[in-house]
């Protein structure tokens, strides 16, 4: 499988190799024409002997038309001294090496150095009589024809080396257009390969977004379908408490002896008409959200938290009338993005776990606050008996703590109210300080100025 | 208090004339010096500079001997030649120094040599480069039936892009004569 993976590799690290191997090579070939071309050094020589052709000539004529006078002595010397110059030229290095190479046999260097021991000391005033003359000229004529010759084959060699190196030039030229030929097919390859590559990432992510897109749905249809298949179980668990409420109250009037006066009646029938009402708010909210269970269709408005906590306890208290609760904190307005029915039912929840497991006879405190950008219900008992390790498996579905084995229970209570906390875009916290006490706070999002508070409290149950 | 800041003012006057005085020998010799006609050549001539120049002494030209150009500044270049083998030594006078010595304004300067090479060279050439009129190389002294008296050298080991045939012509031996244009 690996060895799979790194042959993956393999094309492109050649491709990639050759392209940079074929890159030096054209580099060099490039230097060497570069160098190749500063290379002039033979360039002056046929010019050098036309130059030094024509003043033997020059000189011939001088010496010929001699007629004895200072005048033609002066002029003599003038081109002597120009011919020496010539020559100097013809026996310095690179001149020298380059007529030793085209001609071994030639003795025109022998000759012009012969030449140049002879008449130096003639251009240092000396002056040279008819006889040297008549010598002068002989030599002359044979230095001519000795430069004439070796200048054709200058020429020759000229042309050959200028032959040559053009020949050097178109190759090398050539082999670096070879070159560069095969750095395009690699570029091309590696290019190739590279937006095949970028195009199967870009498929491979498109593929990977969709797949992430379809199972956060299919989470989302998971958990709405289990909100459903478990809607009876909470449904039931949330009537109970209106239900026990209107059952202590009628308990209660059954109970009583002798007359009832009117007031009596009135109050005790009251608290079950309270749980009625309390039972419509449920089935109100049930029903005025078309689907209770889609956090969309929620009405967003703002509520104050205070209000329905107020409420909450009151409803509790229905159902024990001797457990303590206490609103603490101080009077602010908190106002929490909400919708109140459910919020209640949380609280319902939260207040009867904790007059279920905290100690007897100790309180339940409720503290209602900001959070940061959330509206908090604080909801402590002193009880502090919930294990540290259970806390994450709080919320699940008929979990129930060491803690609820004292007490009867179905273990629904807490996730209602997480379920209905999220439904809000709110969540509830666990805060425990063992052996001391055990907090759930309620966090709801705060609401903006822009929420417009259309009504301060749960109004709509009050009118039922 | 007003005393004495008459005071500072006179030993500043005092201090500005006397330097003036030390300098302004100084500076108007330097002056004169460049304004004058050159003196004319005691020996033979070796180098004649004509065209649009300041300073003359035969008619409009600058006529040089060995010894006036021997009063000029002297430079040494090492350099190798297109027709040479080896490094050699050469010695002369800077050309930018030359053009300088005779107020000469121009954009070229036309090198004419005893063998009727003649050739215009840019001036800019004598800035950009230590381009030296070469009375010796390697401490011989340049001949007239070699490359004398006079050789233009350019520091071509010194700059790459002297080592070029289009900077090699320029090279002229055998030099007499500079027209400035």
């Amino acid at each position: 499988m690996q060895g799979r993976a790194y042959a993956g590799y393999l094309l492109p690290v050649i491709a990639i190799s050759a392209m940079l191997f074929l890159l030096i090579l054209t580099l060099s070939h490039l230097t060497a024409v570069h160098d190749q071309m500063r290379n002039n050094d033979q360039a002056n020589m046929t010019w050098v002997l036309s130059r030094t052709q024509i003043k033997t000539l020059r000189l011939q004529a001088s010496a010929r038309q001699h007629d004895g006078s200072a005048q033609a002595n002066e002029e003599l010397v003038h081109h002597l001294t120009l011919l020496l110059s010539r020559l100097h030229l013809l026996v310095e290095g690179p001149q020298q090496r380059f007529l030793k190479a085209i001609d071994t046999e030639s003795e025109l260097l022998a000759r012009t150095e012969a030449f140049l021991d002879t008449y130096q000391g003639a251009v240092q005033g000396k002056v040279l009589g008819p006889g040297q003359l008549e010598i002068l000229v002989a030599q002359l004529v044979i230095l001519q024809e000795e430069l004439e010759q070796i200048s054709r084959k200058v020429m020759f060699r000229q042309w050959e080396i200028d032959g040559r190196q053009l020949d050097g030039y178109r190759n090398t030229v050539l082999g670096a257009i070879t070159l560069l030929v095969g750095i395009l097919f690699c570029s091309l390859f590696i290019s190739a390969k590279l937006l095949l590559t970028l195009k199967r990432t870009q498929a491979a992510h498109a593929t990977e977004l969709r797949s992430m897109e379809l199972e956060a749905r299919l989470i989302s249809e998971q958990q709405a379908n289990g909100l459903y298949r478990h809607f009876a179980s909470m449904m039931s668990h949330q009537f109970r408490t209106p239900l026990s409420v209107m059952d202590a109250s009628l308990q209660r009037l059954l109970r009583t002896r002798g007359p009832l006066s009117r007031e009596e009646l009135t109050r005790r029938v009251g608290k079950a008409r309270e749980a009625i009402v309390r039972l419509t708010t449920v089935l109100d909210t049930l029903l005025t959200t078309d689907h209770p269970l889609e956090t969309e269709r929620l009405p967003s408005e703002a509520y104050e938290l205070r209000l329905i906590a107020q409420r909450a306890i009151a409803i509790q208290q229905l159902t024990t009338p001797h457990a303590r609760i206490e609103l603490k904190g101080g009077t602010d307005t908190v106002l929490a993005k909400c919708n109140p029915g459910m919020t209640e039912q949380i609280l319902l929840n939260l207040l009867s776990n904790a007059v279920k497991y905290g100690p007897p006879g100790k309180p339940v405190m409720v503290r209602v606050h900001e959070g940061g950008d959330m509206a908090c219900c604080d909801v402590t008992d002193a009880g502090g008996l919930l294990a540290e390790n259970d806390i994450p498996e709080l919320f699940k579905r008929h979990f129930r703590g060491v803690q609820a084995s004292v007490a009867p229970g179905s273990g629904l209570g807490l996730n209602i109210a997480m379920q209905l906390a999220q439904l809000q875009e709110g969540r509830i916290q666990v805060g425990v300080e063992p052996g001391k006490h055990t907090t759930f706070t309620l966090m709801l999002p705060l609401a903006t100025v822009s929420d417009t508070p259309v009504t301060k409290g749960s109004e709509r149950s009050d009118d039922t | 208090m007003p005393i004495r800041l008459f005071h500072a003012y006179w030993y500043l006057l005092a201090v500005i004339l006397g330097t003036a005085f030390f300098l302004t020998p100084a500076a108007v010799g330097a002056v004169q010096d460049s304004q004058l006609p050159l003196a004319p050549p005691e020996g033979p001539v070796i180098l004649v500079v004509a065209g649009n120049i300041a300073r003359v002494n035969i008619e409009d030209e600058a006529h040089f001997d060995e010894l006036m150009l021997q009063a000029l500044p002297t430079h040494t270049l090492h350099t190798h030649t297109v027709v040479t083998d080896g490094t050699h030594r050469f010695d002369g006078v800077l050309m930018r120094d030359l053009l300088s010595h005779v107020g000469a304004q121009g954009e070229t300067v036309r090198a004419l040599a005893l063998n009727s090479y003649s050739l215009d060279i840019p001036v800019r050439d004598f800035h950009e480069f230590d381009v030296l009129l070469a009375t010796h190389m390697d401490g011989q002294r340049l001949r007239s039936h070699n490359k004398g008296p006079l050789w233009i050298i350019y520091p071509r080991d010194q700059h790459r892009k002297l080592q070029d045939i289009r900077y090699d012509y320029r090279w002229v031996w055998q030099l007499h004569r500079l027209t400035v244009q």
